[in-house]
């Protein structure tokens, strides 16, 4: 063979080799394989599908991987962290380790916080500090339960409506007013606070995580369903120069009543907020197909559910108003009779007056 | 000559498969003795060094410019073909690292060992064919040289070492033709192409991958051997040791792929 | 000294009740013959009827089905490898077609069986393939590969491939079959060249008759897997087999 085949052939050789070496030392890098590393576990509660081999981000950088996931007893999973050593300096003893997930794929990652600075670094061995992951679910199902009681309140505010207007019937029931009021007002309390609480969570919420638009919007609607029934019932009661209506204006109410307004304004300018962001963030997801899995795996993106419910939800909503339609109607007729019944009860005064003159 | 001249027609050789479960055992036992004989030789001096590494020539660099092509059509045509379905999901982003994965996985050890059984399994089936007939190995058996280490086992190992190699440089040269595809549409550099390939591949998959090829080679390297070694007299019989080295080894290539998968599959 | 007593004392070659059979077909019946140092025996027989067959049983390339070939005393085919391969270089064997390596240039050919050797030595090569080559006359041909030289060219280099070794005997399957008679009248004049200048022992598979003539110390005729008659050339011709004496009536 002459010099210029064996030339040749060692070339051949030195470029397969060396692209299968470098393959190698890049692929071996990423798991740690060829550079120092030490050992650390957390113990967590769940580990909500963390695997062998799942990456260990610092600080959004990739440190270590997951080496092994064990259950050590019924409610406790350790969680075994093989991290370059390198990097040791930087996770503090009180840095904490956090299960979430990697955006596009879904994988799941373990993040260690960044800790004090006064806090001397880990050693090998030691254990970290867990911190329970936060669960969209968690909060949504929050978010839900206080949306169920303000559809509950508004729901018992239409039906004290109701009853004021069938009230309205006879004048005996006027006695009775009085129960109403009081009912009316500690409904509108626990109302108020209802509101404060969904704010309160709104604004815990909006900084962390994204929230499913439609449970806003009925949140939105729901609360707007209630807004207005209080503005039809404070106008009427306000503007009615009725008996009621000088029953119940009443000073402590009419606070209580702005208190709740200022409440629920607030509510809906939060809401847009969270919703305007949300929207956006929903366009984008819904570009990404790997994100239906997820959603349709916590039950909050199935399309055509998704959408039955908003169509019936709009249904309801549709319904609310067509009901207060009437109960406006309704409480018109009323004011028209407890008119006509002033009128007569005058007309029995003035009748009485001229017989006693 | 006095041994009967049967001489199958080219036909009959081209679909030469086992006429009978007796010719069928016999062809196993046969290329299993052959490659245990082969594989005892190898280790046994004298080595013959400088012919191992004129075969290294002959089956690496010979067939690098058919590999290299193949690759980069491979890479080419399985990135083009993957980028309007995750399109549809939005998912362009992952074509690199499924091509990647199916390439060096599957795709680039099993094409380019296909390729290779075709070319360097029918090359040395008809070139030891080929002495065979023209006396050139009872040559060597009767001046006391040992024409199996000098012909089989230079040419064994050769094919053994050379493929893995040719493997590794068609995966390499078919994400480069993936990278082409892909940058037709999508945008990015190669290093973010190489990094994005690189990231769903780990060691349990570049092991196996890589043993196969060995396996790979070794199994069409006696094979080759093997045909040609044992062609009977006659011209004829160059053409089929040729042919029945391609379909068999081709075959066992699928074969052993097969059962790698499985053992992989229950070791990594 | 008789020829009865030179044969047992110098016996290189002794073949005894030899029998080979292919399958069904049985080729060589029962073949005895011993060959004694320095002596050329032609073997003669219409073709297909297992003369080479005899020369490949010789040395090794096909074993016997039944009975023994001993060389040199033994019977090698048995041995270890090593051993083996030690007999049989001590054998020349000159194929039909030359059977040169068509990978080699003539002078890797000659070279070929020499460095395989576990005590060769590097130095003396290129003068012992000179050496050779200029012995069958083809010094000028030492670059050429072998698809460029003539079917007699191909031969005299096998011959030359083949005294390498420093071979006691050679054996020759048909050394002049399909070359035109000048050429073959020279093959056969090496072969008595050789034989003088080495004192090799010789055994000839052929049937031509001039070069017969010219070589053989002793003919041997095969008929039907069994050897009919021997003896010399003179002794043959006027044989009064028909069979023995149709080789004859060429001219």
């Amino acid at each position: 063979m002459d010099k210029a085949k064996k030339i040749r052939l060692g070339l051949f050789i030195t470029v397969s080799v060396a692209i299968f070496i470098l393959a190698f030392f890049y692929i071996g890098s990423k798991q740690n394989l060829f550079t120092k590393t030490f050992d650390v576990y957390g113990i967590f509660k769940s580990v909500n599908g963390l695997t062998p081999g799942n990456n260990v981000l610092f600080a959004g950088i990739k440190v270590g991987t997951v080496q092994s996931v064990e259950i050590i007893s019924s409610d406790k999973v350790k969680v075994n962290l093989n991290i370059a050593e390198k990097y040791r300096e930087f996770i503090k003893k009180d840095s904490e380790a956090t299960i979430n997930s990697d955006g596009l794929v879904g994988n799941k990652i373990l993040s260690i916080s960044s800790g004090t600075p006064v806090s001397p670094p880990v050693e090998n061995g030691d254990m970290l500090q867990t911190v329970k992951p936060l669960e969209i679910g968690d909060i949504l199902n929050n978010l839900n339960e206080s949306t169920k009681q303000a559809q509950i309140i508004s729901k018992e505010i239409s039906e004290i409506v109701t009853k004021v207007n069938q009230g309205s019937g006879t004048l005996g029931k006027l006695v009775n007013e009085s129960n109403i009021y009081d009912h009316l007002d500690s409904l509108m309390t626990s109302f108020g606070s209802s509101t404060a609480n969904i704010n309160n969570i709104l604004s815990k919420a909006s900084g962390t995580i994204n929230i499913v638009a439609e449970d806003i919007l009925t949140l939105r609607s729901s609360i707007k369903l209630i807004t207005d029934n209080i503005a039809d019932i404070t106008t009427k009661i306000n503007s009615s120069h009725s008996l009621i209506g000088t029953l119940l204006t009443d000073t402590v109410f009419a606070n209580n009543i702005k208190g709740v307004m200022k409440n629920a304004n607030q509510t809906t300018a939060n809401l847009e907020l969270g919703s305007f962001s949300f929207y956006q963030n929903m366009e984008a997801l819904k570009h990404n197909f790997l994100f239906k899995g997820y959603f349709e795996d916590i039950g909050y993106w199935d399309k055509s559910n998704e959408e039955k419910r908003y169509i019936s939800r709009e249904e309801k909503i549709l319904n609310k108003e067509h009901e207060l339609n009437q109960r406006e109607l309704q409480l018109m007729e009323f004011q028209m009779k407890l008119d006509s019944l002033r009128n007569s009860l005058q007309i029995k005064i003035d009748k009485i007056k001229e017989s006693d003159k | 000559m006095t041994e009967s001249a049967k001489n199958p027609s080219l036909i009959s050789a081209v679909l030469k498969l086992p006429k009978s479960l007796e010719d069928f055992f016999l062809l196993i036992s046969g290329i299993s003795g052959f490659a245990l004989k082969s594989f005892k030789e190898m280790f046994k001096p004298p080595y013959d060094i400088s012919e191992t590494l004129r075969q290294f020539y002959q089956i690496g660099n010979k067939s690098f410019a058919l590999i290299a092509v193949t690759g980069f059509i491979i890479g080419l045509t399985l990135t083009l073909q993957s980028i309007p379905t995750l399109h549809k999901f939005g998912a362009a982003s992952l074509v690199p690292s499924m091509v990647a994965l199916a390439v060096i996985l599957e795709i680039g050890p099993v094409i380019t060992s296909l390729i290779f059984a075709g070319k360097i399994g029918s090359g040395i089936g008809a070139e030891l064919g080929s002495m065979k007939v023209t006396e050139q190995i009872d040559a060597m058996e009767v001046s006391g040289c040992n024409p199996f280490k000098y012909l089989v086992v230079t040419r064994v190992i050769a094919s053994t070492l050379m493929l893995p190699l040719l493997v590794v440089l068609a995966d390499a040269i078919a994400l480069v033709g993936g990278f082409i595809a892909f940058s037709i549409t999508e945008s990015g550099s190669f290093e973010a192409f190489l990094i994005n390939s690189l990231t769903n591949i780990d060691m349990r998959d570049i092991i196996p991958a890589t043993i196969k090829t060995f396996l790979f080679g070794f199994s069409i390297g006696v094979v080759g051997c093997y045909e040609g070694y044992n062609a009977s007299r006659g011209t004829v019989s160059v053409g089929i040791a040729a042919n029945t080295a391609v379909v068999i080894s081709s075959l066992l290539v699928i074969l052993i792929d097969m059962m790698m998968v499985q053992i992989t599959s229950v070791l990594f | 000294m008789t020829q009865a007593e030179q044969l047992s004392s110098d016996a290189v070659l002794e073949i005894s009740d030899l029998k080979k059979s292919f399958g069904d077909l049985t080729v060589l019946k029962n073949i005895n013959l011993t060959v004694s140092k320095g002596e050329s025996v032609v073997l003669l027989g219409k073709s297909g009827t297992g003369k080479s067959v005899i020369l490949q049983c010789i040395i090794g390339l096909q074993l016997p089905t039944e009975g023994t070939v001993k060389v040199f005393n033994t019977e090698f085919i048995n041995l270890p490898e090593k051993e083996r391969n030690h007999i049989r270089r001590r054998i020349g064997f000159l194929f039909q077609s030359g059977a040169l390596y068509d990978s080699m240039t003539v002078r890797e050919n000659l070279e070929f069986p020499i460095i395989r050797q576990p005590d060769y030595k590097k130095e003396d090569l290129t003068s012992k393939v000179e050496e050779q080559l200029k012995n069958v006359g083809l010094l000028n041909a030492i670059d050429k590969m072998p698809s460029e030289l003539s079917g007699g060219m191909k031969k005299r280099v096998g011959l030359a491939r083949t005294l390498m070794l420093n071979p006691e005997i050679i054996l020759y399957d048909e050394p002049t079959t399909g070359l035109d008679p000048v050429t073959s009248n020279e093959i056969s004049h090496l072969i008595i060249e050789m034989q003088k200048k080495f004192g090799v022992t010789s055994v000839i598979v052929t049937h031509d008759m001039p070069c017969a003539k010219l070589v053989a110390d002793r003919i041997v005729v095969l008929k039907d897997g069994m050897l009919t008659a021997q003896g010399t050339y003179e002794e043959l011709e006027k044989s009064e087999d028909e069979f023995v004496r149709g080789f004859f009536e060429f001219e």
